[in-house]
């Protein structure tokens, strides 16, 4: 049973419209391993604040791009 | 020349290469595998002596130090062994080595391991403490500390290993 975190993200959507940045590129951009990027992706693991910007910067994108907390726009 | 035969880069590997284990976690199952090996190699000696003589006159120390220093010694031979057997694998299936890089993610996984082997380290720690207070046999006081310290081992990285498997 995966553990899912209540943080979605968009990594992999914004990765494909820019077309060139692989999973490992992203990852040695920012100086964490391939697996640490598919855990994102997958949801299996929330990076801190600080990991967070370091991949909007490297997307190119506002953090709140990558990002999301559904439960924030129900409250 | 044959451009096919360069190692390609890491950063070009493709999304859908395959997805070896990273360092750390080949590092916990090695360490899950030994530690448990070599405890299970101690109770095979010690468990016989102690239901055939009196358990004041069995020799635990000896086999007890054997236990700790395999523990010791085939974590690290493995922990190196492992990662030439992942070297060569990823060599084989793709030509390109992953990174060997230690993240945040590895580091709180590490921390929720660590706070599982504390509390039964903790608990082993006192029932010891409650041994010697009734002055109970040193066989009884060693035995259960290294019980203690072999499933605290286990569950910390049993703790770890879901956690790479399944989330943090």
């Amino acid at each position: 049973m995966t553990r899912s975190t209540r943080v979605t993200n968009s990594i992999r959507q914004l990765r494909a419209e820019r077309g060139d940045v692989t999973q490992a590129e992203l990852a040695s951009r920012i100086g964490v391993t391939r697996q640490t990027i598919i855990a994102i992706e997958q949801g299996r693991y929330s990076p801190s604040l600080e990991m967070a910007f370091q991949i909007a910067h490297v997307l190119g994108v506002p953090l709140d791009q990558v990002f999301q907390y559904p439960d924030a726009a129900q409250h | 020349m044959n451009a096919t035969c360069e190692p390609s880069s890491p950063t070009s590997m493709p999304d859908d290469a395959p997805v070896p284990m990273t360092s750390e976690e080949r590092g916990v199952w090695v360490f899950l595998i030994t530690n448990l090996a070599a405890a299970i190699a101690y109770g095979f000696v010690i468990v016989p002596r102690a239901l055939s003589q009196p358990i004041d006159e069995v020799s635990w120390v000896t086999p007890m130090l054997w236990a700790i220093g395999l523990q010791i010694v085939g974590t690290i031979v493995g922990s190196i062994v492992a990662a030439i057997g992942s070297a060569v694998g990823q060599t084989l299936r793709g030509g390109t080595i992953e990174p060997d890089v230690t993240d945040e993610r590895d580091k709180e996984i590490a921390r929720q391991g660590s706070r599982v082997s504390y509390a039964v380290l903790g608990t082993g720690t006192l029932a010891a403490l409650i041994l010697a207070m009734l002055s109970a046999d040193t066989f009884w006081i060693g035995n259960t500390i290294f019980a203690f310290g072999v499933v605290g081992s286990a569950a910390e990285a049993i703790v770890k290993i879901r956690a790479y498997r399944w989330g943090v």
